[in-house]
């Protein structure tokens, strides 16, 4: 039996090393049930603009930045060359050295509804037009682009077309040699539009690996490689902290069974069962899981080891305390998880429900388990003590204070920017830009379907009444009305060309034989309104995402922002949306934090019956804040909203530790709780010190948080707990005396 | 039936024959003979001194499987060393003018002019292929000994008939030019067969120049 019990333990610790892969795997599935979308992180109302946004072509647009050697255009140009060879996908646009071949790909359908925006012209300058595009044609074209493009749209429309398409693009710096140049570093920039979503990271990946020759001068400069870059950190990081969680891994097992403790393996796979159980309850409930739901969510159940912890370490004759102890101890945990719940953020939500579920399923599991195999899983407590001490109590004593200083001193950045992982190289271009465009945000509000045309035609008169510049479907099309009025004009004008004699001589009728035909020539199909746009027009294209318009504000001073803002009330920045769900986490945890510490204490009251014990059990979670408050104050380590968030995580095993030791004292002392804790922080810590290991900003601030929080909650259980206990004590010796 | 009888003579006469034979077919067959640079020169040394050329074009342009002949006519001026302005002045006015970083394009005339810049890049190969062939074209016409021999291979068709091949055939817009001088020495007449496969054949009336 023994010899089992040990092979099974080495067993569940191979299946343990496996996770994290097993978890990896998962994240690059495409299964149905595993999200990595962004809408979850914004509450219902916001989360369709946000979420849309990555959806419109029109944010699509990114920087090529190339360094010359002084006014050597060369490269620029080998490089303009191989960008273009890329469109019209993977890329839409690309520009720089602009072309008559460039235009042809914005115009197809821009020609075709010429008839929706103007009247027929008269025959004499429908003449003229076409004489003008015969003397174009006889220039020599090289291949057959331009010949096409002019047989396409006789009547030039394209120029139009062109002013509008130029007027997307405001960047002030002056054009040389076909590119936008900036003389002082001899730097060039060429605007890129992708034709795909930056969520597509492997074609991102393509494009630059395309690219490659040019990578020593070159900075790809937008949210493509943006999002690229960071989920490849974050990867590589996933793998960095996997490969450091198997050395901790084998030290842990290692030291288990070294100490003779092998049985303590067998308290993992109840954690597990636990996760799966949170998992299916989630994907049931939500209909899918997001990977940070899980990837942060298994941490919080991973807590649930603790109470595996606390009974291993007990003895069978104290098992109904040390139940009752470890059931307050998920009581407080879920009571905090609840009033998360309670978030606006669907991500939030989520995470917490998996978390309850996942705990819950892990304390019953354990419950379980203890009741039907307690001589396999209870083993001989570690013989650990901590006898208080002054300079314990005064270490805790600082950390507390410091978790006060803390609340005045520490402000967590909320500006998703700081996510942004970047190399010296990447930050230095961006910063490059950013000072050398000089651009405005744009302000972006979106139309629905039907009424999509209306509204853009309104939101155009009043930017127009107000100077204010304007990117929206309103310029591309006109009205219903305005359109069948255009129409008219045309199918009034049409003849029949198979019995009338021509108008035009046979070298017009055989090249522009398409437009007459659909526009001139009486033809029962064609000519028909744009009211429902069923068809997608390349020259909107960028403006819609999933039956919605995009209108682009474009604010040249404060002045107009203002005016845009109290006309359009939705109107906000790309970078307002992205920050809605740091301010509105910030903005719920300013109440939700203290409503948690005040529930969490009226159970502590509840269990304890009286307040020294259920305030002393706080002692853990606020020298878990304030040994990061020290640190982060000390070595100014950034503190932003994920931080926060680790905190909150900590707040849960804050408790648990916190309740063994108060219990130890106020309820019964037992011999096995010193090493129950010691493990059950063992434990968390082998799971988050590998977090330590990594580079991007939110893999690094969740490591540091929980480590720090851990090892303070610790300190704060088998220190402060004691010591103040002890305290507690003397002071009121002296008034018994007296 | 008789049988025939060569004798020795016979065979000596063949053998000179086929000597004689030979060169005439290899011209034929393996293509016309190339032209240096020194050769080249001179049969462009009417071109080498001037500065400024002005002269009347007609040119029709083959659309070979529209079976669309593109018939205008118009104006050449040429500003060595780079600028070149190609005017059409029939069936519509037309203005094209190229210089070594861009192509100007002006249709129509007065107020309603339309007026279209495009960067064509320093001596670079443009990405587009329109301002690319015009580029080709106003290198070409600036009739620069050294700057052709570079870019073409030229071989030499008749008496005053010279084919020029791009050395660089996938960036090139033209699959070759055929140019003919006149006994004089100045261009009569320019065939451009583009890679479309179309064909333009312009010619020119006797210039007015400025030389240096």
């Amino acid at each position: 039996m023994k010899f089992k019990v040990k092979t099974l333990s080495l067993f569940f610790l191979i299946l343990m090393g496996l996770s994290p892969n097993l978890t990896q795997a998962a994240s690059k599935s495409e299964s149905g049930w595993f999200d990595r979308s962004h809408r979850i992180f914004f509450p219902k109302d916001g989360q369709e603009t946000v979420a849309l946004s990555q959806s419109f072509p029109a944010f699509w647009w990114n920087f090529v930045v190339l360094d010359l050697k002084e006014n050597d255009f060369s490269a620029a140009h080998q490089l303009c060359r191989k960008l273009k060879a890329m469109t019209p996908n993977p890329l839409l646009r690309v520009e720089c050295n602009q072309g008559l071949n460039d235009l042809e790909s914005i115009s197809r359908d821009w020609a075709q509804d010429l008839p929706l925006r103007t009247d027929r012209p008269s025959d004499a300058w429908i003449k003229s037009a076409f004489d003008s595009d015969l003397a174009q044609a006889s220039l020599p074209t090289g291949d057959r682009t331009w010949l096409k493009f002019l047989q396409s749209d006789p009547l030039q429309s394209w120029r139009e077309l062109l002013k509008l398409v130029e007027n997307r693009i405001k960047i002030k710096l002056e054009r040389k040699n076909g590119f936008f140049y900036d003389s002082e570093s001899h730097r060039i920039i060429i605007p890129v539009q992708a034709a795909f979503n930056p969520a597509e990271i492997q074609k991102t990946k393509q494009i630059l690996a395309a690219l490659s020759d040019f990578t020593p001068k070159m900075v790809w400069v937008g949210p493509h490689e943006s999002t690229l870059r960071n989920q490849e950190q974050v990867m590589q990081d996933l793998n960095a902290a996997t490969h450091a969680g198997y050395v901790i891994l084998v030290l842990l097992g290692g030291a288990l069974l070294w100490l003779k403790r092998w049985q303590l393996l067998l308290l993992f796979p109840p954690v597990f069962v636990a996760v799966s159980g949170g998992a299916v309850v989630t994907v049931l409930v939500f209909g899918s899981i997001h990977g940070l739901t899980l990837s942060f969510g298994s941490g919080i159940i991973g807590l649930a080891l603790d109470y595996g912890f606390n009974a291993a370490f007990g003895n069978k004759i104290q098992a109904r305390n040390t139940w009752r102890s470890n059931w307050i101890g998920v009581a407080t945990t879920l009571v905090g998880l609840f009033v998360l719940m309670q978030s606006a953020i669907p991500l939030l939500r989520q995470m917490m429900v998996f978390s309850a579920v996942g705990l819950s399923t892990g304390f019953l599991v354990f419950r379980f388990l203890f009741a039907r195999y307690p001589d396999v899983l209870i083993t001989r407590p570690f013989g650990v003590s901590f006898s208080p001490s002054p300079i314990k109590t005064s270490i805790i004593f600082i950390l507390l204070a410091s978790s006060i200083a803390g609340f005045f001193i520490l402000r967590p950045n909320l500006d998703m920017k700081q996510f942004d992982f970047e190399d010296a190289k990447n930050q230095q271009t961006d910063q490059w830009l950013f000072k050398t465009l000089a651009m405005r945000s744009p302000l972006f509000t979106v139309n629905e379907g039907d009424k999509a045309l209306i509204a853009s035609q309104k939101e155009k008169q009043w930017a127009a009444q107000n100077g204010i510049a304007i990117e929206t479907l309103a310029n591309y099309l006109p009205t219903e009305n305005e359109q069948s009025s255009h129409l008219m004009t045309w199918i009034t004008g049409q003849t029949d060309c198979r019995r009338s004699p021509s108008m035009f001589p046979d070298v017009e009728m055989r090249f522009f034989s398409g437009f007459i035909e659909s526009s001139l020539c009486k033809s029962p199909t064609r000519l028909k309104t744009l009211s429902a746009f069923s068809e997608a027009r390349s020259y909107t294209q960028h403006l819609s995402a999933e039956g919605k318009w995009l209108t682009l504000w474009m604010p040249t001073d404060d002045g107009q922002e203002l005016k845009i803002r109290q006309n359009q009330p939705t109107a906000h920045s790309l970078r307002e949306a992205l920050m809605a769900f740091p301010n509105i986490l910030a903005k719920e945890l300013s109440w939700m934090a203290p409503l948690s510490v005040f529930l969490v204490l009226i159970i502590l009251l509840f269990y304890y019956r009286k307040l020294d014990p259920s305030w002393i059990a706080l002692i853990p979670f606020f020298s878990g804040l304030g040994l990061f408050s020290l640190t982060a104050i000390t070595f100014n380590l950034s503190v932003s909203f994920i931080s926060v968030i680790a905190l909150v995580m900590s707040f849960g095993f804050s408790f648990d530790y916190a309740i063994f030791a108060v219990d130890h004292y106020v309820k019964e002392r037992t011999n096995g709780v010193w090493g129950a804790i010691s493990s059950a922080a063992a434990a968390t810590l082998a799971g988050f010190v590998p977090l330590l290991f990594t580079n991007h900003p939110v893999l690094k601030h969740l490591g540091q948080a929980l480590c720090l929080s851990t090892l303070g909650c610790y300190l704060g259980a088998v220190w402060g707990i004691p010591g103040l206990i002890e305290l507690r004590e003397n002071l009121k010796k002296p008034r018994l005396r007296s | 039936m008789n049988r025939i009888n060569f004798s020795p003579k016979s065979y000596i006469f063949t053998f000179f024959f086929a000597l004689l034979i030979v060169p005439f077919l290899s011209h034929r067959v393996w293509g016309d003979p190339l032209v240096t640079d020194a050769e080249m020169a001179k049969y462009l040394q009417f071109y080498a001194s001037i500065t400024h050329l002005d002269v009347d074009f007609k040119q029709t342009k083959t659309l070979v499987d529209m079976g669309i002949n593109l018939k205008s006519q118009g104006h050449l001026v040429l500003d060595r060393p780079d600028k070149v302005v190609w005017q059409v002045t029939q069936p519509s006015a037309l203005t094209v003018r190229l210089d070594k970083t861009s192509v100007q394009i002006q249709t129509g005339s007065g107020p309603d002019a339309q007026v279209q810049t495009l960067s064509i890049g320093d001596g670079q190969t443009s990405a587009d292929t329109a301002s690319n062939s015009l580029a080709g074209l106003a290198a070409w016409l600036t009739l620069d000994n050294k700057a052709l021999s570079a870019q073409y291979r030229i071989y030499k068709k008749d008496r005053d008939s010279f084919r020029f091949v791009p050395k660089d055939r996938k960036t090139s817009p033209f699959e070759s030019l055929e140019m003919t001088l006149n006994t004089s020495g100045h261009l009569r007449a320019l065939t451009i067969h583009e890679i479309s496969h179309d064909t333009i054949q312009i010619d020119f009336m006797t210039p007015k120049l400025s030389r240096k």
